[in-house]
């Protein structure tokens, strides 16, 4: 059964895939693209088929490739999606003291103010 | 183990970068094992990937949003990396299909091959970003994991 259900899922996964390899292939046939230019081709042409360990450095220069889209996606994501609350850096007002003179005035003249209270609360 | 995984795609994209490093036939290699790791990463994520289409219509956050194309776009952006590799594969897929390479390289598809990974890595970069609170929490527990000697 389980076997089943990961098989269902790869199965729509594929599909997925599929659909997108479709759409590549329409844009790759109609897009208007210029040839390289014929240095980038000799180049292109003449790469080594084993792993060459003195160009680590551009291995690194890829990852810090994606450290800087992250750092780029991470400020523009906390700008636009995350931005600050209204209230932050705002001292928050209870009403308290008004809260305390009002009952003081309902003790007095006996007519008790409810309003305030919840008034209060979302202050 | 999904963290694990996660670490291996995200050092598989940046050596799949740098051709030169890796050389062709890593490169090729290397191209097509990212499918399979792909599809386990997918498979691992399913429950968010079915709970987030299934609210696709439903009124959302926009993070929640903008994570669901993103991730939708980063999945049609590695497909058409690998479908590009593929028509252009000069040692895996004639090694796979016992068939010859091309004698000559296929401008149009190498062009949009390399536009194509550039999209990516810009892509899995916002990925990393949207992703960063988990990220820095599995690295935590993998850390305190390791201190404590259970790893």
């Amino acid at each position: 059964m389980k076997l089943l259900r990961i098989l269902s899922r790869v199965v729509l996964l594929s599909l997925a895939a599929a659909a997108f390899v479709v759409l590549t292939g329409s844009f790759g046939r109609s897009a208007r693209l210029s040839l390289p230019s014929a240095r980038w081709q000799a180049e292109r042409r003449d790469r080594q088929s084993g792993p060459q360990v003195s160009d680590f450095g551009e291995f690194l220069g890829a990852g810090g490739l994606v450290v800087f889209w992250a750092l780029a996606g991470r400020i523009a994501l906390r700008l636009r999606l995350s931005p600050k609350p209204r209230s932050e850096g705002q001292p928050v007002l209870l009403g308290l003291h008004r809260l305390h003179h009002e009952q003081h005035d309902a003790r007095t003249t006996g007519v008790p103010d409810t309003g305030t209270l919840n008034s209060a609360k979302f202050n | 183990m999904t963290f694990w995984l996660d670490v291996t795609l995200l050092i598989s994209v940046c050596g799949l970068q740098t051709v030169r490093f890796t050389g062709l036939v890593l490169h090729e290699w290397l191209g097509l094992a990212i499918v399979g790791m792909a599809l386990v990463h997918l498979l691992l994520a399913w429950s968010w990937i079915a709970s987030q289409s299934r609210r696709f219509f439903a009124a959302q956050s926009h993070r929640a949003r903008i994570n669901y194309f993103l991730n939708l776009a980063l999945f049609a952006c590695l497909t058409a990396v690998i479908f590009s590799g593929i028509l252009i594969s000069q040692k895996a897929i004639p090694a796979l299909t016992g068939s010859k390479a091309a004698p000559d390289m296929d401008w149009r598809w190498d062009t949009l091959h390399n536009r194509f990974s550039d999209g990516l890595v810009i892509l899995t970069g916002f990925h990393v970003a949207i992703n960063w609170d988990w990220i820095l929490a599995a690295v935590e527990k993998v850390f305190r994991r390791f201190r404590e000697g259970t790893l």
